[in-house]
């Protein structure tokens, strides 16, 4: 009575363990693929790094024709019109004012829009994160635009133009689920 | 009837009775439409154009500045030719022309009020025409193909 | 250039429909004194077309600076091209100047054509009251370049830019309130550019967990194919065998016909 007990429990550990058991040595896969493709990424980024120039293509708008125009506006091939700022100088002045400015109507923002799930300090480095993934840009008139569309939206903040949900939608994102980049949970999902 | 109203309802009714709604916009307006006795016309018939009593005064202030801004440009721009020429023109009239219909009659181009108002954008026009330096050769060339089409 | 197409086509359409209920009701009396003449046809005023080929040469002269080119579209419409930098002197030239006065704005809009090298053109078409007479003035910009906004001279210009703004994304500096007009704030890109995909970016749904609208990126099980959506009728069969640019006809500025 008392040995099959015990076989018994021991039976209905392993059995409740199962699931433990999978999830650890899933685990262990996933750090020795993420170790091994690190690597990768490490000796591609350090060969690249080597060679390439510090010119990077602007990720929302196709303008890499007009930044090569911008660039050549030296050797007078084509004066383009400034939208605001004539220099980089400039332009980094406006940046850094606007960005001042933003951050100045932030509290407000927070308290507005219902954001107090997350602390203020948080918020304030989402705004900051906004403004640095933008941080690779030197085309002068896209800066220009970029903080003219900054004043529009802060307008628009001010005067309750946009909804909460705006807001949510546009700086997380949290509906749309991240994309599969291994093959299981590719199959998994059923795309592709 | 006020032996059955409570008083402040009936402070209410005497206030309906004695003004009933003070609206600014109203009240602006009207003061602004208002005309003297004995003026040739009660109104222009024009929306949101007003009767102007003394437009003589009026028109000779806003040709001279036409006339000072014009002076700024270079003598054979064409612009300046020609604004010079009407405006002068017109300026004759209402310095010569004390009758406001008769002065009307002879400029040609309906009410004395209109013929302010285009004074007035005239003026804007000379001014734009001034900052811009619109006399000065072509900027740019339109980019080839530009304004091609179909392409 | 379009519109007009539709008009000549159109509008002597309700010409003949009028033209036979006048007949019938005084069928006698006029029908065999007046000639026949062919309704059809969208006449052309020669006078009037030699008025205004008059004026753009006139407004040409004054503002050389901008003015690159006028031309006539179809036929008898006057059109200057002009500038990007010249969009409001040109424009404060025709409202203001004594032989002008086109004081009514009519209509402001967007063209996209992506094959030129600055592909947005924006339209401006004014009316003037008091000579009866329309006037196009056409600029061209790229997704970047800024163009002045039309506000301080015309008050209407302002939901217009908006729209233009909207659909197409060309950019207004010193406009008061540049935002979106008809679609949502959230909107992404801008639906009348030709690049714009027909099923749009993001789709819209309401999410029980988050309890409010959101949006994501559409996805179809099956991409849009390419219709045939022509109409099988021709359209406007008395212009069969013209070019779509026959109205079309640069004004010289040089040498002022007679």
């Amino acid at each position: 009575m008392s040995a099959s007990g015990v076989v018994q429990r021991q039976l209905k550990d392993d059995w409740d363990n199962r699931e433990y058991e999978q999830i650890i040595s899933d685990n262990i896969k996933n750090i020795a693929n993420f170790l091994s493709s690190f690597e990768l990424s490490c000796r591609s980024k350090l060969a690249v790094f080597g060679s390439s120039s510090n010119q990077r293509r602007h990720p929302f708008l196709n303008m890499s024709s007009t930044a090569k125009i911008a660039k050549t506006t030296a050797n007078a091939v084509r004066t383009v019109a400034p939208v605001k700022s004539t220099n980089h100088k400039d332009a980094r002045l406006a940046v850094l004012q606007v960005y001042k400015e933003f951050q100045r109507l932030t509290p407000k923002f927070w308290w507005d829009f219902g954001l107090q799930d997350m602390p203020l300090g948080v918020f304030r480095a989402v705004i900051k994160k906004q403004f640095t993934k933008n941080a690779q840009l030197t085309d002068v008139r896209v800066i220009d635009r970029l903080v003219g569309e900054t004043h529009q939206h802060m307008y628009s903040i001010r005067y309750a133009f946009y909804n909460p949900d705006h807001v949510r939608n546009y700086l997380f994102a949290e509906n749309i689920e991240a994309k599969p980049k291994d093959f299981l949970s590719k199959f998994l999902n059923g795309k592709e | 009837m006020s032996r059955f109203l409570r008083p402040s309802a009936l402070r209410t009714l005497q206030q309906q009775h004695r003004n009933l709604y003070e609206n600014p916009y109203i009240n602006r307006y009207k003061a602004k439409s208002k005309v003297s006795e004995g003026f040739h016309k009660k109104t222009t018939g024009l929306t949101g154009l007003f009767v102007n009593e003394n437009p003589h005064r009026v028109l000779t202030v806003v040709y001279g500045r036409i006339l000072r801004a014009l002076e700024q440009m270079p003598k054979d721009a064409a612009y300046r030719k020609y604004t010079e020429t009407i405006v002068k023109q017109r300026l004759a009239l209402v310095q010569t022309e004390t009758n406001i219909e008769r002065l009307e009659q002879k400029i040609g181009m309906g009410q004395i009020e209109e013929v302010i108002e285009q004074a007035e954008y005239e003026l804007e026009a000379t001014r734009a025409v001034l900052d811009s330096k619109a006399w000065e050769p072509l900027v740019e060339a339109a980019p080839k193909g530009q304004w091609a089409w179909p392409v | 250039m379009l519109g007009s197409v539709a008009r000549t086509a159109l509008l002597p359409r309700t010409a003949v429909r009028v033209a036979a209920f006048s007949t019938t009701q005084n069928c006698l009396a006029e029908k065999a004194e007046e000639p026949k003449k062919k309704p059809t046809i969208w006449k052309i005023d020669d006078k009037k077309r030699e008025r205004l080929a008059n004026f753009g040469r006139y407004a040409a002269e004054c503002l050389p600076k901008f003015v690159q080119q006028v031309q006539f579209a179809a036929g008898d419409e006057l059109e200057l091209l002009i500038h990007p930098s010249g969009v409001l002197p040109v424009l404060s030239f025709l409202k203001g100047n004594h032989s002008a006065q086109f004081t009514n704005l009519t209509f402001i809009c967007g063209v996209d054509v992506p094959t030129r090298k600055n592909r947005f053109e924006v339209v401006y078409s004014l009316y003037s009251v008091r000579f009866n007479a329309r006037i196009r003035i056409r600029t061209y910009t790229d997704e970047i370049a800024p163009l002045e906004s039309a506000t301080p001279v015309f008050h209407g210009a302002n939901w217009y830019e908006r729209e233009v703004y909207d659909m197409y994304g060309v950019w207004f500096n010193n406009h008061p309130d540049l935002r979106r007009i008809l679609t949502d704030y959230g909107f992404e890109g801008h639906p009348f550019r030709k690049d714009f995909p027909l099923t749009g970016y993001t789709e819209v749904r309401y999410d029980p967990e988050l309890k409010r609208v959101v949006y994501e990126p559409s996805e179809l099980a099956q991409e849009f194919r390419k219709f045939d959506l022509d109409t099988p009728w021709e359209s406007f069969p008395a212009f069969r065998n013209k070019s779509i640019t026959s109205g079309y006809e640069t004004i010289d500025l040089k040498a002022p016909e007679k």
